[in-house]
């Protein structure tokens, strides 16, 4: 097995409660003691429902946020030792996209300054390339340069925003790409095509990807390996088959069970089926399902 | 009173037209639509399909922009709401139970207080400190955040995005409401929903969720409603090209391999 693109070991991140004296005080850690690699060309799911810590774990991952203690490294470096130049081949290639596509663009930049200032910063096209550049870039993610290169973000939709931000994130052609929520501010006829764009690009370059959601019907399209986070931890973790087909922690099964099926006759049956469950479950005097707020 | 088998909410050609850069959006033209008591109603549809405004005008909650056209009417127990003074409206809200959970809730929730004060703000017409806190502590469990203890004293912005929405369906809740309309909601509202025979209007583009809650649904493209069907026959059989494609999307989305083949008929 060759070294993972990017791991994390015993990663732990508090927020809050820093007392006068310096000590940890009620602090409450959003990320808590996580272990997780990356392979190359792997797309790992981190799947939790909202304060679950995950977005606080891409954002120590792609080393925007210091973990309070634990380490992240990047071909087995450690982050906490990277010289400037590390930081900028780090920079080039984990690359970040964002769930509001419309707050991760410059608003007052067009789209080929926005794609132009990455390609020119890594030196990954020269002036005269720079055009042939843009307008492959803005193809890979189905976008037609003559029609969009001088459009500024608020000339776009949702959709085709996203896409500028993936073309902005694919134009270093990065090894690793770390999407938080990538598709959950778009309409569910863009979310496809988003999710299909994602799978048609990863798939043929060997690149590597997280992909933080809370939805599960994406994480089942799109990746091999899921970690299901809790309340700041990994509650369960391995192959994605597995772990939604077969989930063997309750936390897991509940979240499954919350699942929204674009099928109302399937959603009808689960919840009368549901219903049942707690009815029973009540007359033995036992909780119902596994409390969404309680422990796993 | 309402007489037995009207609905409780209705709007009657609506029209909602925008003056924006000096031309004319027509972001709800023409929009007919019935909530009966009890149930819970979706109006689908993309971004710029105007359901939003719709979902607004029927609370009188229009965005602080140049109108140039409001016309027609939105029914509620028997009174025009857009011909509604503002202190009947608000005395609407408040005692009558219209109540509204917006999209964006950090926008709604005010940055410099605590979860508690916002609630009882909600909660003003209970008699003492100690009626608050137990009905604050109360609501928060209805819409699923059981840690209220904790959750009461903090501010917005040490709430996740989902539980700050479960504040606002929380505040919403507060003043035993006749009906809810929720432009966009997460899915805290399934709790609410299997507790109370609250009727519900719900703006949504997510189809998985309509097929969840609701009873009757409403398609919304450009302004107008160009389907509406009870969930079942819409799912089934689509009369619309713009529905069957807005389905295929969510087919594609819903789509399962590990969860088993049932979900995709």
């Amino acid at each position: 097995m060759s070294i993972p693109i990017l791991s994390a070991r015993s990663i732990v991140k508090s927020f809050g409660g820093r007392s006068w004296f310096g000590g940890a005080g009620n602090a409450r850690r959003a990320v808590d003691t996580i272990d997780l690699d990356v392979n190359e060309g792997e797309t790992l799911a981190i799947v939790g429902e909202s304060g679950s810590g995950k977005s606080t774990l891409a954002r120590i991952l792609l080393g925007l946020a210091k973990p309070t203690s634990g380490e992240v490294a990047y071909y087995g470096q450690p982050l906490d030792a990277f010289t400037t130049p590390d930081w900028a081949t780090f920079r080039k290639s984990v690359q970040p996209i964002f769930q509001d596509p419309a707050s991760s663009l410059n608003p007052r930049m067009r789209v080929d300054t926005t794609l132009s200032n990455v390609l020119l910063r890594h030196r990954l096209a020269t002036r005269d390339t720079l055009d042939a550049e843009i307008t492959e870039l803005l193809a890979s993610v189905g976008l037609d340069a003559a029609q969009f290169h001088d459009r500024y973000p608020h000339q776009l939709s949702g959709g085709q925003q996203q896409r500028i931000a993936i073309a902005r994130a694919m134009a270093v052609r990065p090894r690793l790409i770390i999407a938080d929520e990538p598709l959950s501010s778009l309409d569910m006829s863009v979310q496809a095509q988003i999710l299909d764009l994602l799978i048609s690009l990863k798939s043929g370059r060997n690149l590597g990807l997280v992909l933080i959601s809370h939805d599960l019907n994406v994480v089942d399209a799109i990746s091999d390996r899921v970690i299901v986070m809790y309340l700041g931890k990994i509650v369960e973790a391995g192959p994605t088959h597995q772990v939604l087909g077969n989930p063997a922690n309750d936390y897991t099964r509940s979240l499954l069970a919350a699942k929204l099926v674009a099928d109302p006759h399937l959603a009808r049956e689960r919840r009368l089926a549901m219903d049942a469950a707690v009815a029973a479950a009540s007359k033995s005097g036992q909780t119902p399902t596994p409390d969404m707020q309680g422990a796993p | 009173m309402l007489p037995a088998g009207s609905p409780l909410l209705h709007a009657r050609d609506v029209k909602v037209h925008f003056r924006v850069h000096g031309r004319i959006v027509k972001a709800v033209d023409g929009v007919d639509l019935d909530v009966y008591p009890g149930q819970c109603v979706g109006i689908v549809g993309e971004s710029g399909s105007g359901k939003s405004t719709l979902g607004r005008a029927m609370t009188r909650l229009l965005p602080n922009v140049e109108i140039a056209e409001l016309s027609g009417s939105v029914g509620f127990c028997g009174d025009d709401v857009l011909a509604m003074a503002p202190e009947t409206i608000r005395a609407l809200r408040r005692h009558r139970g219209l109540s509204m959970v917006f999209q964006d809730p950090l926008s709604y929730l005010n940055p410099t207080l605590r979860i508690d004060r916002q609630l009882a703000e909600a909660l003003r017409h209970l008699a003492d400190r100690r009626a608050v806190q137990q009905k604050s502590a109360e609501l928060l469990r209805q819409v699923g955040l059981d840690d209220s203890a904790r959750i009461l004293r903090l501010y917005p912005h040490e709430l996740s995005g989902g539980m700050r929405q479960r504040v606002l369906i929380a505040m919403a809740l507060a003043p035993v409401p006749q009906i809810l309309v929720a432009d966009e909601p997460t899915t805290a509202l399934d709790a609410t929903v299997q507790e109370r025979s609250l009727a519900m209007l719900i703006v949504t583009h997510d189809l998985g969720m309509v097929a969840e809650l609701c009873d009757q649904v409403y398609v919304m493209h450009g302004g107008k409603i160009v389907e509406s069907a009870d969930v079942f026959t819409l799912f089934d059989a689509p009369q619309n090209a713009y529905t069957a494609s807005l389905l295929a999307a969510a087919r594609r989305l819903h789509q399962t391999k590990a969860l088993g083949s049932a979900a995709t008929p």
